[in-house]
């Protein structure tokens, strides 16, 4: 039996209806455990579950910018798969800003303001995920060795656009390529923080859209219940198991407000940190709340030598005097302009398969079937 | 010099127009509007008109950020490398292709990436189609380039001068008539005639003591002799066809007594001679003999001509039409019609040189859309617009108000100077003039600095923009101000008062 038009409507607006009952009233029980948190700002939580500093919420005194240089580091990528070849184009830009007196003073770039695009071919039968990886993989390559060569430039911090430990990787792949690209990157990394331990540069990433879990997770399993989960409900426990790191803090940090550091992951041997060796342990994040109307921010920081109390304060402080400018975007300034340096436009990789084709001659058939389409 | 690199956009490059972005080389303004620059193409050496430059940056487009960045009383400048972000593209007009020392049209576009020059001045010599025994007028904007224009390319099929007041009109007649005067015989000198409404020229008899005479309007007479009854119905646009033919007769028969030893007439005589006439229907005569008497009580008949057109009128040499004490429109529109007429006339038989008359105030001369009796001057004017050219005997047509500027003559004048115009309706009516104001050429005459002039049409092969030069002659008494003139009014008064107690 045919739907009538009109039903399919209705049907529509009640899913509509429902999607925004539920988000409401998951973030009225959310707003209740921030509430009952509240009242425990204060209350000691050190060493519970790879947290390192005693307090819940932890008051970040603005870097007054006196005298900092701080360097942000984006990368740009565009890929695009052809018949037997797939292309990838990436872009890293370190944005070194130098600050005097509160102001910008002066800004350089490394390698140069906009550098030329690095080209990867990659001619191996590789399936969708696989060329993915690689790709992700390039790019962090890219993003990592500029990275190395900003921290030898004298900077003071150095902030990755992104988490500090490599991201959307495979660590057992089949393909050759791709084992001798993870590897080549895992070493990439290890040279970055030997790097900025040997120059007394503040490492950290900060991250934009952080999907993370670890905090509230840890709230929910050790913190809560060792305060008789202060309490809260099933009902309002429950909801923090259906809750990223960054939606329940939005309720519970106020601007200038950080969480306390904690551990990258429960285990230090767990995922892609194993790889890492000595440096596992050394990787903590904390949330930042930098502007009113902005969720906090994921910050992940490599504690080179200071300790990680005074690497998180220093790093915090910086973060949040770079991050502070807009009330409804609160992202370092830093790498907003790496940002910008780093990202590809579309032509510039229509300009490098042109070119292919254009060596190769008419006859050549590089684009897919999908490009190709006559209508 | 090299200042950008063609750049592809929606719209081009076309064979039409170009945009280039800008090299960043130091230069506080590397670029300006209605700069000349040069393309080599493929075509040869494309010359182009900068229309338009924008400047672009990432930071500042998006209102509501930059609205928040600065809310805490920081400037953007101050938390971006902002500066970094600017980028400034120039749009161009081609208007040319030089190729084997020959000008044409750009029929193919320069391709992106190609490198934009400054316009080398002799290029900017050639294709402008400036004179090296030209007569210079100052120099063109954005290029040190002085501005000689060709004699006749300039003068021959006339020349308007429009601006609203203030602009600078009196400064480029100033400044072209002391380059007429400055002229050598072996370059040719053409005579020059001024009808100075206000006086603005009187500075040139001090500057050019020997080559400058003055007349003032009040001093003028026209010899009743030397006018057919035709030039009396100019005058008196109602004056009936009957009347004209019986007024033909009766100056025949006293130029006839004249040439047989009865000595010149005036007005007087010819009245005499109507009120007399037995020949005439009483009603006619009546009605003549009231026209005449109208004229007379103008005071500007006599018995022979004053001064002598034909005799005054000299290679080189300016007469000046001081009108400034007249205050009768109709008074100096007859004297006008009569002495344009003269020297036109004049000039047709060869018995005076080549002549540029120049009309300040011509919409007072030639109005557009007025009756006969409002606009004497105009059909004497209007013919030497039509066929001025073929005699050499040129008009200088300078007004503030174009559109009340008879479209006839302003559209026979095939080269125009525009200073600044803000009123809409005169420069619609300028670009309607001439079709080389493009609406982008339009666009700027409202913003043209003082002492600055748009040259367009026969003259130049493409419009030019060009910082006029100071007139070396002075203003007459137009440079102390309101509040001098005020003030030295108030202690003339006062001395006057005193004069008069004293002598009582």
């Amino acid at each position: 039996m045919n739907q009538v038009p009109g039903e399919e409507i209705i049907g529509f607006e009640d899913t509509l209806t429902n999607i925004t009952e539920r988000i409401r009233e998951n973030e009225g029980r959310r707003k209740r455990v921030a509430e009952a948190l509240q009242g425990f700002r204060c209350m000691s939580i050190g060493g519970i579950g790879g947290i390192i500093e005693q307090s819940l919420v932890n008051r970040v005194e603005i870097d007054p910018m006196a005298d900092s240089t701080v360097a942000g580091v984006d990368g740009g990528m565009l890929e695009q798969q052809l018949h037997g070849l797939d292309l990838v184009i990436v872009r890293a830009v370190a944005a070194i800003f130098h600050y005097r007196g509160g102001g910008l003073d002066w800004v350089k770039y490394f390698p140069g303001e906009i550098p030329f695009p690095k080209l990867i071919d990659v001619a191996e039968p590789l399936d969708a995920k696989e060329f993915e990886f690689l790709a992700g993989m390039e790019r962090q390559i890219t993003e990592i060795e500029v990275a190395i060569g900003a921290a030898e430039e004298n900077v003071g911090m150095l902030l990755l656009d992104g988490s500090v430990v490599p991201q959307y990787v495979d660590r057992f792949p089949r393909n050759p390529l791709l084992l001798d690209r993870y590897q080549k990157l895992i070493g990439a990394y290890s040279t970055l923080y030997q790097t900025c331990q040997e120059n007394g540069v503040l490492l950290a990433g900060a991250v934009k859209d952080s999907r993370g879990g670890r905090f509230v997770d840890v709230l929910r399993k050790k913190v809560l219940p060792a305060f008789g989960n202060l309490g809260l409900d099933e009902k309002d426990l429950a909801i923090l198991e259906r809750s990223r790191d960054t939606v329940l803090l939005d309720h519970l940090l106020g601007v200038g407000e950080r969480t306390p550091s904690f551990t990258y992951a429960e285990e230090p041997a767990a995922y892609v940190l194993q790889d890492l060796g000595i440096w596992a342990a050394k990787i903590h994040a904390f949330y930042l709340k930098t502007v009113p109307f902005d969720r906090p921010l994921r910050v992940e920081f490599v504690d080179c030598s200071q300790g990680v109390t005074e690497s998180a304060d220093r790093i915090a402080s910086k973060v949040y005097a770079l991050a502070s400018n807009h009330e409804a975007f609160g992202l370092p300034s830093v790498l907003i302009e790496a940002d910008a340096r780093a990202r590809l436009a579309e032509e510039e990789l229509c300009i490098v398969r042109d070119s292919i084709s254009d060596r190769l001659g008419p006859s050549s058939l590089l684009d897919l079937r999908r490009e190709r389409r006559p209508f | 010099m090299e200042i950008g690199t063609v750049i592809a956009s929606l719209e081009g490059p076309s064979p039409s127009k170009f945009s280039f972005v800008v090299t960043d080389d130091g230069r506080s303004i590397p670029v300006r509007l209605g700069q000349f620059v040069e393309v080599q193409t493929e075509e040869g050496n494309l010359i182009a008109f900068v229309t338009n430059l924008v400047k672009t940056n990432r930071y500042f487009m998006r209102v509501e950020s930059v609205r928040e960045y600065e809310r805490g009383g920081k400037s953007l400048s101050s938390i971006f490398p902002a500066d970094r972000w600017e980028y400034l593209v120039a749009e161009a007009q081609c208007l040319g292709v030089r190729s084997e020392n020959r000008l044409e049209r750009t029929t193919f576009p320069p391709s992106p990436g190609q490198r934009v020059c400054e316009a080398e001045p002799n290029t900017l010599v050639d294709f402008i189609g400036l004179s090296k025994d030209g007569v210079s007028l100052g120099d063109l904007r954005h290029h040190k380039i002085p501005v000689n224009l060709d004699l006749t390319r300039l003068l021959r099929k006339h020349l308007a001068v429009l601006a609203m007041s203030g602009a600078g009109k009196s400064n480029f007649a100033s400044v072209l008539i002391e380059e007429l005067l400055a002229r050598t015989p072996e370059i040719g000198r053409p005579a020059i005639v001024i009808v100075d409404v206000h006086g603005e020229y009187k500075g040139l008899a001090s500057l050019y003591p020997d080559k400058v005479e003055v007349v003032n309007g009040n001093d003028l007479k026209i010899g009743v002799p030397n006018m057919n009854a035709y030039q009396f119905t100019e005058f008196l646009p109602e004056i009936s066809g009957t009347q004209t033919r019986e007024l033909q007769r009766i100056l025949e028969e006293l130029r006839a007594e004249m040439r047989a030893g009865n000595g010149p007439f005036g007005m007087d005589e010819l009245i005499a001679r109507v009120e007399k006439d037995g020949g005439m229907h009483k009603q006619l005569q009546q009605a003549l003999v009231g026209w005449l008497y109208e004229l007379r009580a103008f005071g500007l008949f006599d018995c022979v001509d004053k001064p002598s057109w034909e005799g005054m009128v000299r290679p080189g040499k300016a007469i000046i039409i001081d009108f400034s004490d007249m205050t009768n429109l109709r008074k100096k529109q007859m004297l006008l019609a009569y002495a344009a007429r003269k020297l036109f006339n004049a000039r047709k038989r060869g018995r005076v040189p080549p002549f540029v008359l120049c009309l300040e105030e011509a919409h007072q001369f030639v109005p557009s859309g007025e009756s006969k009796t409002a606009a004497i001057a105009r059909p004497i004017i209007e013919t030497i617009a039509r066929e001025g050219r073929k005699f050499y005997a040129s008009l200088m047509l300078i007004s503030q108000r174009p559109v009340r500027l008879s479209t006839t003559v302003l559209s026979q004048a095939n080269t125009n100077i525009i200073l600044r115009v803000s009123n809409p309706y005169d420069i619609e009516h300028i670009r309607q003039s001439s079709e080389a104001i493009t609406g982008d050429v339009a666009d700027m005459i409202s913003s043209l600095p003082v002492g600055e002039a748009l040259v367009v049409g026969e003259a130049v092969n493409h419009p030019i923009f060009v910082k006029i030069k100071r007139r070396r002659s002075k203003e007459a008494g137009r440079e102390s101000g309101l509040q001098e003139a005020a003030r030295e009014f108030e202690s003339k008064m006062n001395r006057s008062i005193e004069d008069a107690r004293a002598f009582l």
